[in-house]
């Protein structure tokens, strides 16, 4: 039994790799560090909207959880979800979607990248 | 054949809310309901009139009246060429109420959960309840002060260094997970008569089309019913006076930093960051007035 569980598991890996259908490829925001990311939206409004694993603090219902982000297809229902979309949406959401609830919250580039980080270590 | 309305002695609660409930439902005793009869603006400025008789024939220790019934008397006397300084604390359901009341023609200025204390100069507060029971255990006060209905504490109180402080307090009738947070910010005496003079003022006129449009929404969707922003016609009394909301280091009781972002949380998700406390959660405003709202709340400065 235990053989035939991983060659089943070896060939999902194989069909994986020829297909490049492996499980979320890992996403990393240029200048953006998880840790400090981890951090700064601890500190920020986001926990009073969002629920976000890893921050014991968020709560929020307003806007939808951030569960497994690396995985999410799209930012708000219509934009392609990549790191650099995601930076320019937590600084400024409402340039992308003027019915869009989130606000420009001032959030600094950095804290941004940091942030997008974190967000993208969710599986 | 009703009581007197100068002397110290309320029978049922001298706070507005009180005093518009006996003018508006009436009270057994003989007072007859004036709703429908009188016009609810109207009313409000009987209340506004009431309350503003003349502190020397209303407070005892203004005038040679009854001795006041303070819980900490104290011989020092009020720095030359300043009047004393009253502040009138009501416990609400989940937050303090907190006037510092026009005296010589200048304005009230009504705030919320913060409480401003010039450092060196005695203050008397005024202590209510204005429902059930509450305890105020502010770091000014040595111990928690119990507040029933209906009964004033007076507590002379006077802060000798800048800086800021938080008493939790418990709301003795509600939630056990639901504390009255204040918050005191001492000031030296000059910050402060500048921060009571711009409490005084009217809320500003919106200066950003973002603001304007949260100010419409504002009195729109009912938020008028319960806040007032001095300045608009949005006077309810059941919750915080937000004429100068963004001027506060924090909102919600103590619960959310005063930034955008949190104001937009606190109004459409406020159950799930305070459960228990007694304001909806709007969830029927589309995202941009929610956005509105926030700018239109971050401008009152």
């Amino acid at each position: 039994m235990k053989t035939m569980r991983a060659a089943v598991a070896a060939s999902v890996i194989v069909a994986c790799a020829l297909s490049a259908c492996a499980p979320h490829p890992v996403q990393t925001v240029a200048g953006g560090h998880p840790d400090d990311g981890r951090d700064a939206i601890a500190r920020s409004p986001c926990i009073n909207c969002h629920v976000i694993p890893g921050i014991p603090e968020s709560r929020g219902v307003v806007g939808p959880p951030l569960s497994r982000w690396a995985g999410r297809a799209y930012i708000g229902g219509r934009l392609p979800n990549t790191p650099e979309t995601l930076v320019q949406w937590i600084r400024d959401a409402p340039s992308f979607d003027p019915e869009v609830a989130m606000p420009d919250m001032g959030i600094s580039d950095q804290d941004a990248r940091d942030m997008a980080a974190y967000l993208f270590t969710l599986n | 054949m009703g009581p007197p309305l100068i002397d110290p002695l309320w029978i049922y609660g001298s706070d507005d809310a009180r005093v518009f409930e006996s003018i508006w439902n009436g009270r057994q005793a003989g007072m007859p309901a004036w709703a429908g009869i009188i016009p609810q603006d109207d009313v409000w400025k009987i209340v506004a009139f009431i309350r503003e008789a003349p502190p020397g024939d209303k407070w005892p220790w203004n005038g040679e009246a009854a001795a006041p019934a303070s819980t900490a008397a104290s011989s020092v006397e009020p720095a030359k060429g300043r009047g004393p300084l009253t502040v009138d604390i009501t416990g609400r359901h989940g937050w303090w109420d907190i006037l510092y009341r026009g005296l010589e023609g200048a304005a009230d200025a009504r705030t919320a959960n913060e409480l401003h204390l010039p450092v060196g100069r005695p203050v008397r507060l005024v202590l209510r309840s204005g429902d059930t029971a509450h305890q105020f255990c502010a770091p000014v006060v040595d111990d928690a002060i119990d507040l029933e209905a209906g009964r004033e504490v007076r507590v002379e109180v006077q802060v000798d260094e800048p800086g800021t402080s938080i008493g939790v307090c418990r709301n003795l009738l509600g939630r056990a997970d639901m504390p009255m947070r204040i918050l005191i910010v001492a000031q030296p005496a000059a910050a402060f008569d500048e921060w009571l003079s711009a409490q005084r003022m009217p809320a500003p006129e919106p200066s950003e089309a973002s603001a304007s449009r949260g100010r419409d929404a504002f009195l729109e969707r009912g938020c008028l019913v319960c806040h007032t922003i001095r300045g608009t016609p949005a006077r309810g009394r059941v919750a915080p006076d937000l004429t100068h909301v963004a001027s506060r280091r924090q909102i919600a009781n103590g619960v959310l930093d005063n930034r955008i972002g949190n104001y937009e949380a606190w109004i459409a998700g406020n159950e799930s960051i305070k459960p228990g406390n007694q304001m909806p959660a709007f969830k029927e405003l589309d995202g941009a007035t929610l956005r509105a709202l926030g700018s239109y709340l971050d401008s009152l400065r």
